[in-house]
């Protein structure tokens, strides 16, 4: 386990926009190749940072569209990259972006949400993609791609709903399939689906806050599942469940603002998994957003349901689905 | 570790890579340009009906080797597999293989490329696959990746293929409790044995469980799994009415009193917190539950009041004790 941090410094945001400026430039990097088939989804992660710290302008808006729109396939759905297979978690990440540039106009979403709608199995449940692999992972994704679009109406809600309950667990917290372990990454997702489902009432909300605060470490940091070690992620994923279920204040804020802090590169901008690991954009997104949950001064408020700002739910004329940013 | 020196050059014909014997070593700082060789290769033959598949073969396989998420890599295997370019049988071993490397052992597009693989197998043949040999895989993935997600949760569902045979059942349960005895922190394994638990249902000794539980507990504090593994005890043993509110109480004080004995040890203040926590929560689990008796209910809940003044003094940092404290909390269970 990693040492009390120290005085943190501030957040870096001329860095961190700058770390993300220069990601498409690094290809003598493993880690560029490594992520290959995430491209998709490192845009939606670095445009939505930017865009929490106000800074949406520093990559080049038409070229984002004009690459995301090459990925889609005739079937409607998204690859991670020019040339790979769709699959609706690159498909959620697509229209993120789209619709973070306001640009949901320059694709077909009538053939998203038909791609969508085509992967829920007969028992509520949905795969990710052609070959069949069925995950919690997948029901958030397509309810909320669903729900962006306002095409709720093209799956069948209530059939989900009653599958993901079968993941629930006796600690409260819920898993990736029936009778798995639960997983803050998986609760995330089990959670905020159920909240774009109007299903909260489902949620025991003492149980599922204790056991999601529980995942706090002396250092601050939170951690995904019992004796983990802490991870800057989780400080989205517990934090916005947390959010969702109105339990937020049982986190210790100040900690766990100087541990996402202390996880900043200094010298070349970006956040880590924890303090002195090598930063990416995955982990760079998620502490910022956490902090928003957290208020630190100077970025814009997050929606916990959708992890994009608020202000952009609140144009698309979608309900606020939790209790923060009143 | 080993790296081929520029002198060597001319010795080593396959320089900047080296092989020894059968053994293929690939320098980290060349790897990138395999992956872009690789990627350019793959792009070029997918989607191309050509008679030779031997290119997509070979550059789909270096992508999944090297990368196990890359999905469209994994996709087109299937796809070849389907088209009988790649045998099932040789699938199977490259996964095998590729499962030696920790990292890779937890990929769930990797676990999830081997489920496909075994129906597809068992439908194209109409054979079973060896049960036996996927349970070794997931016990070796288990052990060189502490709380392996995916190698647990394809094991689940191999637990789901018997659920009618009782004695394999009975098998995987002691096979399991071995395996947390010597693996007390991976809760992803203990959370397996609750599988074996729940799946076994009635016929179960819980008390015999829960107390073979608070013994490792009190063997090795500290442990945040093992008392999380107490607490779905204490939920199997309530919904059976069999929660026991007087063992409870002594185990906890007992926990405490060995914390006490044993100041300045690693582990000790999280013990007691950990106690702490776990008196609380089985104080809501009985005040909430139908099927505890109120004499049981308001011994747990009394005792659960002591041990919140405790959590604020170790300063464990939720607000959650603060609400249980004032009341706002356990007034809203019903203590009849």
């Amino acid at each position: 386990m990693s040492a009390e941090p120290q005085t943190p410094a501030k957040l870096q945001v001329d860095l961190h926009v700058k770390y993300i400026q220069s990601l498409n430039t690094k290809q003598d990097d493993l880690e560029y190749w490594l992520s290959e088939h995430l491209r998709v989804q490192g845009i939606y992660w670095g445009l939505n940072t930017l865009d929490m710290m106000d800074h949406l302008d520093a990559l080049p808006r038409d070229d984002l569209i004009k690459y995301i729109c090459s990925c889609q396939h005739e079937n409607g759905g998204f690859g991670g990259h020019i040339g790979h297979d769709p699959h609706i978690q690159n498909t959620l990440s697509a229209l993120q972006v789209l619709v973070t540039l306001n640009a949901l106009d320059s694709i077909d979403t009538d053939k998203v949400v038909r791609y969508v709608a085509s992967k829920q199995n007969d028992d509520g449940s949905f795969r990710g993609d052609d070959w069949g692999e069925v995950d919690t992972r997948f029901c958030y994704i397509a309810l909320s791609i669903c729900s962006l679009l306002k095409r709720l109406d093209a799956i069948n809600v209530d059939k989900c709903v009653e599958w993901i309950l079968k993941c629930r667990n006796y600690d409260g917290g819920f898993g990736n399939q029936p009778g798995a372990e639960s997983h803050s990454g998986q609760i995330f997702c089990c959670v905020n689906a159920l909240a774009i489902a109007g299903a909260l009432h489902h949620v025991d909300r003492d149980l599922l806050g204790w056991w999601l605060c529980e995942r706090q470490v002396k250092n601050g940091g939170l951690n995904g599942r019992p004796e983990k070690l802490e991870d800057v992620c989780y400080s989205w994923w517990v934090l916005s469940s947390l959010a969702t279920i109105d339990r937020l204040q049982w986190i210790n804020a100040d900690k766990l603002t100087a541990f996402i802090l202390s996880s900043q590169d200094l010298e070349d901008g970006g956040i880590s998994d924890r303090p002195g690991d090598m930063v990416d954009v995955f982990h760079t997104n998620f502490g910022v957003t956490g902090l928003s949950l957290l208020k630190y001064p100077g970025l814009k408020a997050v929606d916990p349901v959708y992890c994009m700002p608020q202000y952009i739910i609140d144009s698309l004329g979608l309900p606020r689905l939790h209790q923060c940013n009143k | 570790m080993v790296s081929p020196r520029e002198e060597d050059k001319s010795e080593n014909p396959f320089y900047p890579f080296m092989l020894v014997e059968t053994n293929l070593g690939i320098p980290i700082p060349v790897v990138h340009h395999v992956l872009a060789a690789a990627s350019a290769e793959f792009m070029d033959n997918k989607g191309k009906l050509r008679e030779d598949r031997s290119k997509l073969e070979l550059s789909s396989r270096v992508l999944f080797m090297i990368n196990p998420e890359h999905s469209t890599a994994a996709n087109t295997r299937k796809q070849l597999i389907q088209e009988e370019v790649i045998d099932g049988q040789s699938e199977l071993h490259l996964i095998n293989l590729m499962f030696t490397i920790p990292r890779h052992s937890k990929s769930a597009i990797a676990w999830h490329h081997r489920k496909w693989l075994r129906e597809f197998v068992e439908r194209s043949t109409g054979s079973s696959f060896d049960i036996e040999s996927e349970r070794k895989i997931c016990e070796r993935t288990a052990t060189i990746y502490p709380r392996n997600y995916y190698s647990w949760v394809y094991r689940h569902n191999l637990l789901k293929l018997m659920a009618s045979d009782t004695a394999a059942l009975k098998t995987e349960y002691n096979w399991s409790r071995a395996w947390v005895e010597s693996h007390i922190s991976d809760h992803t394994g203990i959370q397996h044995l609750e599988r074996c638990l729940i799946m076994t249902g009635l016929e179960f000794d819980i008390i015999e469980h829960w107390s073979w539980t608070a013994d490792n507990i009190k063997r090795y504090p500290g442990h945040e799994a093992l008392w999380c593994h107490l607490r779905f005890c204490s939920h199997f043993a309530a919904s059976r009415r069999k929660l026991l509110a007087d063992s409870i109480v002594t185990f906890i004080q007992e926990c405490m009193e060995e914390c006490d004995r044993a100041t300045g040890e690693e582990g000790v203040l999280l013990q007691k917190q950990l106690a702490s926590r776990y008196s609380l929560w089985v104080a809501r689990l009985a005040a909430c539950s139908s099927q505890v008796d109120a004499s049981s209910k308001a011994l747990l809940v009394k005792t659960s009041l002591i041990y919140v003044n405790e959590l604020m003094e170790l300063d464990d940092h939720s607000k959650f004790y603060d609400d249980w404290s004032t009341n706002t909390f356990i007034t809203k269970i019903d203590i009849k």
